[in-house]
């Protein structure tokens, strides 16, 4: 009983003792800045300042002198006390993006190519035929964007297209990086007209695969008054900078792709 | 359902529309406009690099545009080029040629494969002449010629082999050549009596016909191997790693009409089957001819609940009839509306059906729960790429997981990060 006790303590002492000697020896040396600047981000580690994780961005925020700052996460104040903890004012970032699904085609409106079975991921969708969708450049609606976001920024709407909670939204951009259609867009937050069609096919195929398809007929090219509206190769684009949101493009197009932004 | 049905011709179309990838490897590129007149077996597109190959024109008539067909394999649209039939069928001017390919050289053998742009025909579409020339530290002593069709529904090589085995005969002749070996063996499922009794009867002395085990996967190229002679494949190995080679009954024949008449492959034997459509049919049909004109063809769909370019198990469910014959489509099986199972997946409840099943020794269940997760990373760990779709495991599972599809899925993850890779 005795020597049982003795021996597991005297072994529990010297795998104490190497241990520590260990850990003096072979410590790896943390800048106490880039721990603090850590502690300070938001911890997501969703990747929208473009690192790795939080940990990468920590590192290579120190180890430069800009003032930009990427994290689309963080709140003021904790833009404030990473400001504090550099020693340097930084700009703001997030709060001025929000994700914008460029699709109209809801479940009334879009035609069904075949009735898709099997996983409920959009990319592995993808891989079955091309998709359900008869357009090939629409939402597939099997919500890969919403699994993709930790933010709680999106669901898929009744009318099987995924809606943005602005509140939550970082802009962060997994969901884009998510989507194997590429419709979801970073845009900024006032943008007020926009074109929910990404379509690049001929008029026709358009028209018969979903009601609010961009057809090209270019006719909110030729009423724009601020000329602020172009189309080449795919679906109409607007050029924010110039346009005024004055809404008669909205007005004149045949089919409605282009939409009011905050008002659906 | 088709066994039965001898091989007919279908008459010329109006239009076809062959892609210009029809085969693994470098796409290939055009080499005729809009408004040229083509002749049939001209080549229309031109190889980029070795593993690529060419394609010809099925029939004669002119370049109506150069655009795209939706695939049947992936379901996306692909570059084609559009011809109009002129209704005459001429050949291209020098076409069909009339010489002895038994005393032609090793390399001019392999170089009309190689022009009459030659593919596996059995589906992987991998180009032949690449196949036949492996790499000299590689010793090939063993021919495998895959009769075996095991794919439940397609009935397209045991109609070539009980109809044409001259061909067949012939074009073994010619790999033999060229790989320098005195045998061969023709391998064909013991369900096929009739078919090895007759190429028994007609079979040159150094071709060897043998009996298979009724046993689906055994046509896969390694379980063919190990089913013929014994011999194992190593992981992520070719075949040439076990000194063995193996052609389709298909890809076989077509060997035999590039080397003896210069005839590029512009025509193959294809099934049309299920009970989804009224007359099953083996037809011998051009490449690139619309499936819409296929289907008709064979009486149109009867209560059709899903179209699948291949067969049942391996093959590719299609979207829609807006797609074309290609020179690996060894069957297109239409299932009625009755036989399409519609069942919600549920969680994996770790059987291990689809472990006994599996014909490569893998654990497919790991697999389809790493799907869920798309952790493509550890799945390669698990041998992910030893995978060959061949559908076992879902059939099996009870719990209804689409279990290739996951694999294919994990599949594409792995493809795309190494893409991205290649491009940072």
């Amino acid at each position: 009983m005795m020597a049982s006790i003795l021996v597991t303590s005297i072994t529990g002492l010297v795998l104490a003792i190497i241990l520590v000697v260990a850990a003096r020896f072979f410590a790896v040396e943390v800048d106490p800045t880039v721990k603090a600047v850590l502690e300070a981000l938001p911890g997501a580690n969703c990747g929208g300042c473009g690192a790795p994780g939080c940990a990468g961005y920590a590192a290579e925020i120190c180890a430069s002198d800009t003032s930009e700052f990427k994290c689309p996460v963080s709140s003021p104040e904790a833009i404030a006390a990473i400001s504090a903890i550099l020693g340097r004012e930084l700009g703001a970032c997030g709060g001025t993006r929000v994700a914008f699904v460029r699709c109209g085609g809801s479940c009334d409106k879009a035609q069904q190519k075949f009735e898709y079975q099997g996983i409920q991921d959009c990319k592995a969708a993808q891989l079955v035929a091309g998709g359900s969708k008869l357009c090939a450049y629409g939402c597939l609606g099997l919500g890969s964007c919403v699994t993709a976001c930790q933010f709680d920024a999106l669901v898929v709407g009744e009318n099987g297209l995924p809606v943005v909670n602005l509140e939550n939204c970082v802009a962060c951009g997994a969901c884009a990086e998510a989507c194997p259609r590429g419709i979801i867009e970073l845009v900024d937050k006032d943008t007020k007209i926009v074109v929910a069609c990404v379509s690049k096919d001929k008029p026709k195929v358009t028209k018969d695969s979903c009601e609010v398809g961009c057809i090209k007929c270019k006719i909110c090219v030729k009423n724009c008054p601020a000329e602020a509206i172009v189309v080449e190769g795919g679906a109409a684009v607007i050029d924010q900078a110039k346009c005024t949101a004055c809404g008669v493009c909205v007005e004149k197009c045949p089919t409605g792709a282009i939409a009011v932004r905050l008002a659906n | 359902m088709a066994a039965d049905k001898a091989i007919v011709a279908m008459p010329l179309g109006t239009i076809y529309k062959v892609p210009t990838q029809q085969h693994i490897g470098a796409p290939a590129k055009p080499i005729v406009a809009v408004g040229d007149t083509v002749k049939k077996g001209q080549p229309i597109t031109e190889p980029q690099g070795f593993v690529s190959a060419p394609s010809h024109a099925p029939t004669s008539g002119t370049v109506k545009e150069i655009g795209t067909v939706v695939s049947p394999v992936s379901g996306q649209a692909v570059p084609a080029i559009v011809i109009e039939a002129d209704g005459q069928d001429e050949w291209f001017e020098g076409l069909p040629l009339k010489r002895d390919p038994l005393s032609m050289e090793p390399a001019e053998l392999l170089d009309s494969i190689k022009t009459a742009g030659i593919v596996g025909m059995g589906g992987a579409t991998f180009p032949t002449h690449v196949k036949l020339s492996p790499p000299k530290d590689k010793k090939v002593d063993l021919f495998i010629v895959n009769g075996a069709e095991c794919e439940p529904y397609l009935t397209a090589d045991y109609r070539l082999m009980l109809e044409e085995s001259e061909r067949i005969f012939g074009g073994i002749k010619i790999v033999m050549k060229i790989l320098g070996l005195k045998e061969a063996v023709l391998a064909v499922e013991d369900n096929k009596p009739e078919a090895v009794k007759l190429l028994r009867q007609k079979a040159p002395k150094e071709i060897k016909v043998e009996y298979v085990k009724v046993k689906y996967p055994q046509g896969a190229e390694k379980q063919l191997i190990y089913a013929v002679s014994g011999r194992e494949v190593p992981s992520g190995g070719l075949p040439m790693d076990a000194g063995a080679l193996v052609q389709n009954t298909g890809t076989v024949a077509a060997i035999w009409d590039a080397c003896a008449c210069g005839a590029p492959l512009i025509e193959r034997v294809t099934t049309i089957t299920g009970r989804g459509i009224a007359e099953p049919k083996n037809i011998k049909v051009r490449v690139g001819t619309p499936l819409a004109d296929v289907i008709e063809f064979c009486g149109g769909l009867k209560d059709a609940g899903k179209v699948i370019a291949g067969g049942p198990m391996m093959g590719f469910a299609l979207g829609s009839l807006d797609t074309v014959i290609m020179k690996g489509t060894s069957g297109i099986t239409i299932l009625s509306k009755e036989e399409v199972k519609k069942s919600a997946m549920t969680a994996c409840i770790s059987c291990g059906r689809c472990v006994d099943a599996c014909p490569m020794g893998l654990i497919p269940s790991t697999l389809s729960k790493l799907g869920e997760l798309n952790l493509f990373e550890r799945a390669m760990n698990e041998n992910l790429m030893d995978c060959f779709e061949c559908g076992c495991c879902t059939y099996t599972c009870p719990a209804h997981r689409p279990i290739v599809q996951y694999v294919k899925h994990l599949k594409a993850l792995s493809r795309e990060a190494s893409a991205k890779k290649k491009g940072a």
